[in-house]
């Protein structure tokens, strides 16, 4: 802190002016519905009569409610998945891009963008098709690298139902990490890599002892993105499996569609919705308080 | 950038390596423009094959069954209001968590996390109740405010990890001359976060241009309709013209795509301009 | 009169700032995404607009999934549409107890429009003796098998569960998936269960549930009818990971011959409409089920689609008019002709509209049938339609033991107030 006490007190209404927009539009559009959700969890509504007061009722059900809490199991691991195959990846191939390849690095980064474009519709479309059992792709290599035993009904079994959501994810969000990390990677100063060549660095060594420390705000940044994203995911599951079979690949927002607009429960949907807005704000909360412990976030 | 250097062996395996991975990551987009010249037929008979004759019959079913072309003037409409106000917005508040650190900086912290975790399903009924009560339900702004207030606070933790790049030297040396908290974010963190601002602007136009829910809910009228909204007057609950359907997702994905080449230039450029700590 | 209801309806107007104007009525379907339903509604609203240019209607569509979201949505922030298209069963239910629709008894009762419908159609819209919605159109769910493969295979039709197990066992060893199923969305699966169950036990098992019945109960049939789609599972009679297809998808598997039947609705004549070329599409009814309780001769056949009026409409009696106007037996004949669908008005399901093998089933299938049964999944209230959906797709994938999906299902049933 380099900032003297005189200074305090005018930073403070400072702070405080730019960001009332900011707070206005919050208070508005966020935090009335976060009240109102978090008032509704106390109720039992089926949207159309009279909502009926619960008391805890619905968090005391949510707590013994073992569908919920395997869905938020789930999320937590597109979360960790989102950032092995979306961040790091999109990192190793920002850097391979930028300092490997550059000559083709603005056509890759185009095609790469391509599937952030098309609607999840289409995406989900595509890959219910490309799993499909019968004329499907993915079954179709597998039999072509005479693997025919690991031929299944990929969607349709509760064992990889998961799993093959998870992977369609990883392909269709990449790019926008991709987009972001080669901007960051790009601004990495080529003195700092000669220095580095001079002592006989390679690629590997240079990836991982300057770019990733000299971007990690850019990392800290597309974490939070892949975070988020994850714990929020809906449109892939839905159209892929709609959280099936007997909410094999469930996730956190598909139960909650499924309890509000499926079985009119809207009350214990806001309780649903409720809950994971809290542990969602405890546990990113706690994961950037570690990552600014340890220094990946730069400066603070 | 960079001297040029010799082309060598890992030159080559991560040239192969990319080549293989993007193919993998582009073959939807390549399968629906080929499919997109089929017959409905031909596609129920098999998915994957090439079209044997090119019928356009799909491009004239699509361009017919929906007005296109107006619901993706309202998505121009909406994604540009939407990211302007969020951008805006966003840069104000990152600058302020980053540069003035304000002792109650970690409760906004909290707060903003909060707010980016709440499930858009839960807010529904209270943002129409809202909506309605302020004359915004159908309308654009009345999807424009909302999308931009759910968007507002990860674009700030976007503009906040970049304004904490940024050496604090910057900023006390323009105060040392005595200008104003207003004229230093004006003049001097405002120029050089153009990149950032980008960057923000492009993840949000990306966000908002393929957003589905609060258009559906919100919008009634046909003509105020967005494209993903409209594409599902393509999607059948028991039959669908898969064909048709690709077409009209085909054009839904062009706009951005043709967007996007226009002004790749300009966005490598302007992402390239983040280069400040040369 | 009229002038007084406009009057009241403006002042109505003015107070609460609603955005529709007086004389407009708000009109909310899902008959859009498909070309035969956009058809349809085109038809109707432009004829409607001929007849009654005196009512403007402010008409909002949305595709079946989205349409649920924004009624519900609709409906829960207290500003429902003046006329809305609904499911029957225990969705109009859930509206009917928050007493959110208007009774439509006495206009029922007026110039025979009450009479115009099937009786059994219209009891399926109502709640304790009052009609809250009008009924639209009619599935029914039957075997449909390619009549071309058959032949050339020397297969016959069963008229008996085992001799349908026997064919499929005979399919299977032909390289050829007995029966096509693309349960995703768990409702094709409900067809077989609920066969099975009216075969053993008997129709109306469901509906006395909701109709608060004492004696109303699943019986140790609703297991034994489990088991027996388990061991269609097990057995391998279903396509592969049939629990992570579409309806569509199965659909595929059928029309090119790689799946042999497929108990499905009566939309499934609209979807084979692009079938390759030589295939001709037949059907078969549910064989029957020896020592089964039930009487064999029923149908599982129910209402798809009601319109209802919302009790807030300001306007009550335009609202009528236009219901009135959509189920006349020359729309609803269009609707037959277009969407290749039985609708519940009488006599509007003509041999020329219909076509030959929908003309068929509605005359002598239909017209045969003990009862009607009603769609379970439809019928029962929502929640426990979804843990009806989750256990039997347990069932199928071997997850869930069939008494305890019976249970499941039956504590459900019970748990509704």
């Amino acid at each position: 802190m380099s900032t003297s006490k005189g200074f305090a007190s005018s930073h403070n209404r400072a702070a405080l002016l730019f960001l009332s927009p900011a707070f206005l539009l919050i208070a508005a559009f966020v935090a009335y519905p976060v009240v109102y959700a978090g008032w509704l969890s106390l109720f039992r509504w089926d949207g159309a009569s009279a909502p009926v007061f619960q008391g805890a009722g619905n968090f005391v059900r949510l707590a013994g409610d073992p569908i919920f809490w395997r869905a938020l199991g789930r999320n937590l691991l597109v979360a960790l998945s989102a950032m092995v195959f979306q961040v790091f990846l999109a990192l190793c191939i920002a850097y391979c891009l930028v300092r490997i390849v550059p000559a083709f690095s603005r056509i890759f980064l185009f095609f790469y963008l391509v599937p952030v474009m098309v609607s999840e519709i289409c995406i989900g479309l595509l890959w219910r098709f490309m799993y499909n059992p019968y004329f499907g792709l993915v079954n179709a290599a597998f039999g072509a690298l005479g693997l025919d035993g690991l031929k299944r009904g990929w969607l349709g079994e509760s064992g990889t139902a998961f799993s093959a959501v998870v992977v369609v994810m990883s392909f269709t969000y990449l790019g926008l990490y991709v987009l972001l990390f080669v901007a960051a990677v790009r601004s990495v100063p080529e003195s700092v890599y000669e220095a580095a060549e001079i002592d006989g660095a390679g690629h590997f060594t240079k990836f991982f002892s300057i770019t990733i420390p000299m971007v990690g705000d850019a990392v800290r940044a597309n974490s939070l993105l892949a975070i988020i994203g994850s714990l929020k995911t809906f449109s892939l599951v839905f159209v892929l499996t709609n959280g099936g079979p007997n909410h094999a690949s469930e996730v956190v927002s598909t139960y909650l569609y499924k309890m509000g607009f499926g079985s009119f429960e809207m009350g214990y949907a806001a309780t649903i919705g409720f809950t994971q807005m809290l542990l969602t704000a405890i546990g990113a909360w706690l994961v950037f308080r570690y990552l600014k412990r340890a220094g990946v976030g730069g400066r603070t | 950038m960079g001297a040029v250097r010799r082309w060598t062996v890992t030159n080559t395996v991560v040239l192969v390596l990319l080549t293989l991975h993007v193919l993998l990551v582009v073959f939807p987009f390549i399968w629906m423009i080929y499919s997109t010249f089929k017959t409905n037929k031909e596609f129920m008979r098999s998915v994957w094959s090439f079209p044997r004759s090119f019928s356009l019959d799909a491009y004239v079913g699509a361009w017919s069954g929906g007005a296109l072309g107006g619901y993706a003037v309202n998505s121009l409409l909406i994604m540009a209001g939407a990211t302007i106000i969020t951008v805006v917005v966003a840069t104000l508040a990152g600058y302020a968590l980053a540069v003035y650190r304000p002792r109650w900086m970690p409760a906004v912290e909290l707060g903003l996390t909060a707010a980016m975790a709440i499930p858009a399903y839960v807010a529904l009924v209270p943002l129409v109740v809202m909506l309605r009560g302020a004359g915004l339900l159908d309308t654009h702004m009345g999807v424009v405010l909302p999308t931009a207030a759910f968007n507002v606070p990860v674009t700030i933790f976007i503009m906040q990890a970049f304004f904490n790049t940024l050496p604090r030297e910057l900023f006390d040396a323009a105060r040392m001359d005595g200008a104003s908290e207003w004229s230093i974010f004006a003049r001097v963190a405002l120029p050089i976060a153009r990149p950032a601002m980008f960057t923000a602007a492009i993840v949000n136009m990306i966000w908002v241009w393929n957003d589905f829910l609060f258009p559906v809910v919100f919008i009634n009228s046909p003509a105020r309709k967005t494209l993903p909204v409209g594409l599902t007057d393509f999607v059948g609950e028991h039959i669908t013209n898969y064909p048709v359907m690709l077409a009209a997702i085909l054009f839904a994905a062009i706009a951005p795509l043709v967007l996007f080449i226009f002004f790749e230039r300009q966005i490598t450029a302007a992402l390239l301009g983040g280069a400040v700590k040369e | 009169m009229g002038l007084k209801r406009l009057l009241i309806a403006g002042a109505a107007v003015v107070l609460t700032a609603f955005p529709a104007a007086a004389g407009e009525l708000s009109f909310w379907h899902a008959y859009a995404g498909q070309q035969d339903k956009v058809d349809f509604i085109n038809f109707a609203l432009d004829e409607f607009a001929k007849a009654h240019p005196d009512i403007k209607l402010d008409v909002v569509a949305a595709e079946q999934s989205a349409y649920k979201t924004k009624l519900n949505t609709a409906m829960a922030s207290g500003n429902p549409p003046d006329v809305f298209y609904t499911l029957p069963g225990g969705f109009l239910n859930a509206f009917v107890n928050g007493g959110q629709m208007y009774a439509l008894d006495a206009d029922l009762a007026k110039d025979g429009w009450g009479d115009s419908f099937l009786e059994s159609a219209l009891a399926q819209t109502s709640k304790d003796g009052h009609a809250y919605a009008v009924p639209v159109d009619v599935d029914s769910v039957v075997f449909w098998y390619d009549k071309a493969l058959f032949a050339e295979n020397g297969w016959t039709v069963p008229s008996s569960y085992d001799e349908l197990l026997a064919l499929a066992e005979t399919i299977k060893g032909e390289g050829i998936v007995p029966f096509a199923l693309g349960n995703k969305d768990a409702w094709p699966a409900t067809f077989w269960f609920q066969y099975l169950e009216m075969r053993l036990k008997g129709s109306g098992v469901v509906s006395s549930f909701v109709n608060k019945d004492a004696k109303a109960a699943l019986g140790d049939e609703a297991t034994k009818a489990l088991e027996h789609v388990a061991a269609l599972s097990s057995k391998g009679y279903f396509p592969i990971g049939f629990n992570g297809m579409g309806d569509q998808e199965a659909n595929m598997l059928f029309l090119n011959g790689q799946a042999a039947m497929m108990l499905n609705g009566t939309w499934q004549i609209g979807a084979s409409a692009d079938a390759p070329e030589g295939f001709e599409l037949g059907y078969f009814a549910f064989p029957t089920v020896k020592d089964g309780a039930g009487d064999q001769s029923d149908v599982l056949a129910g209402v798809a689609a009601t319109f209802g009026i919302s009790q807030k409409a300001e306007n009550k009696a335009d609202a009528v008019t236009l219901l009135k106007f959509l189920t006349s037996r020359e729309v609803m004949t269009k609707y037959v002709e277009l969407r290749k669908t039985m609708v519940t008005v009488k006599d509007a399901t003509t041999e020329a509209a219909a076509g030959p093998v929908l003309f068929d089933i509605s005359s002598k299938l239909m017209a045969a049938a003990g009862h009607l049964d009603p769609f379970y999944d439809t019928a029962m209230p929502p929640a426990a339609t979804n843990i009806y959906y989750t256990s039997l797709q347990g069932v199928l994938d071997g997850s869930v033991p069939p008494a305890d999906a019976a249970k499941r299902l039956e504590d459900a049933l019970r748990a509704d107030k």
